[in-house]
């Protein structure tokens, strides 16, 4: 399976989080990647995924809140061994993603620190115990 | 009538052949002098393109950093510009790598990471992403920016002397 983010999200990317911006890294995450990579799971494919091609180009808190998020619900071993990303313009990002997004998100996710949501998202997939699980995992407290 | 015997016509033949020889050999060695100065110049003249291209390039993020450091710059201009120099310079360091390989194409990686990482990072920036105003970093974030110019001024002098070393 691939996905373009060009194609698939948006020409133009943001930032982080919903909260500052528009086609964030978490609204990327909740309304493409997680669903088609659940989708690619199932389906027992490998997902590869296209960051060349924006418009204004892409940058890292975008990438590493989305793969971050990624590595948080499915595991590292499940990402490292499925996801293979391409970028022929930035490949700096490439290794960003594998030497910090990868450990520290993976860190995260075994120390149960939570990713951060700024707004309501729709149930999404994390995998449980080997299976596909859909629900709202981290509530969203407008303070 | 005199006629040649064959031993001075074999003496001409012989003479004739060592001319010829000196001179194919005069010529091969002006040819290779030739070659290899035009190695050098032409290798002298890619250097010199790699380094003019370098510094503009680099003069080029100082601008554009030195911009959000003086409260000139909107987030979402910056991104845009920062991202359109990384991609130049990865296609000149793809250039100098594959000329002069013992010096790495992400020789500058390291730098373009930790700087755009910084930059997202800082609240100032965000704010100016969402709201389309200009950014006004904290002393401290002004900083952290400038110090990032002054890594690249040392990453690319070094740079260039590696690249007249090859």
């Amino acid at each position: 399976m691939k996905i373009s983010v060009a194609r698939d999200y948006s020409e133009y990317t943001g930032l982080r989080y919903c909260n500052i911006s528009q086609h964030s890294g978490e609204d990327f995450y909740h309304t493409v990647l997680n669903p088609k990579f659940a989708e690619a799971y199932e389906n027992g494919e490998d997902v590869e995924l296209i960051i060349d091609g924006t418009q204004d180009g892409i940058g890292p808190s975008f990438l590493d809140e989305s793969i971050g998020n990624l590595v948080y619900d499915f595991t590292l071993d499940v990402v490292a061994s499925r996801l293979k990303i391409i970028s022929n313009e930035l490949p700096q990002w490439l290794d960003m993603i594998k030497e910090e997004t990868y450990p520290t998100w993976e860190e995260r996710r075994k120390t149960m620190r939570e990713a951060k949501v700024t707004k309501s998202h729709a149930p999404w997939f994390r995998l449980v115990e080997g299976k596909l699980v859909k629900d709202e995992w981290i509530k969203f407290r407008d303070q | 009538m005199d006629t040649w015997t064959a031993n001075e016509w074999l003496e001409l033949c012989n003479a004739a052949f060592t001319l010829l020889g000196i001179a194919v050999s005069a010529l091969v060695a002006y040819w290779i002098v030739i070659s290899i100065q035009k190695r050098i110049s032409d290798d002298q003249s890619l250097k010199t393109y790699l380094t003019e291209s370098l510094q503009l390039l680099k003069n080029n993020y100082h601008s554009c950093l030195m911009q959000l450091i003086n409260g000139k710059a909107h987030a979402k201009d910056v991104k845009r510009d920062l991202n359109a120099f990384d991609m130049r310079m990865r296609e000149i360091m793809k250039l100098t790598s594959t000329k002069y390989t013992s010096i790495d194409e992400k020789y500058f990686d390291s730098w373009k990471i930790g700087m755009r990482t910084d930059v997202e990072n800082m609240d100032e920036y965000s704010e100016s992403f969402k709201t389309g105003k200009l950014a006004k970093l904290t002393q401290e974030h002004q900083e952290i920016v400038a110090n990032r110019i002054g890594e690249l001024d040392k990453l690319t002098n070094q740079f260039i002397i590696k690249l007249f070393k090859q």
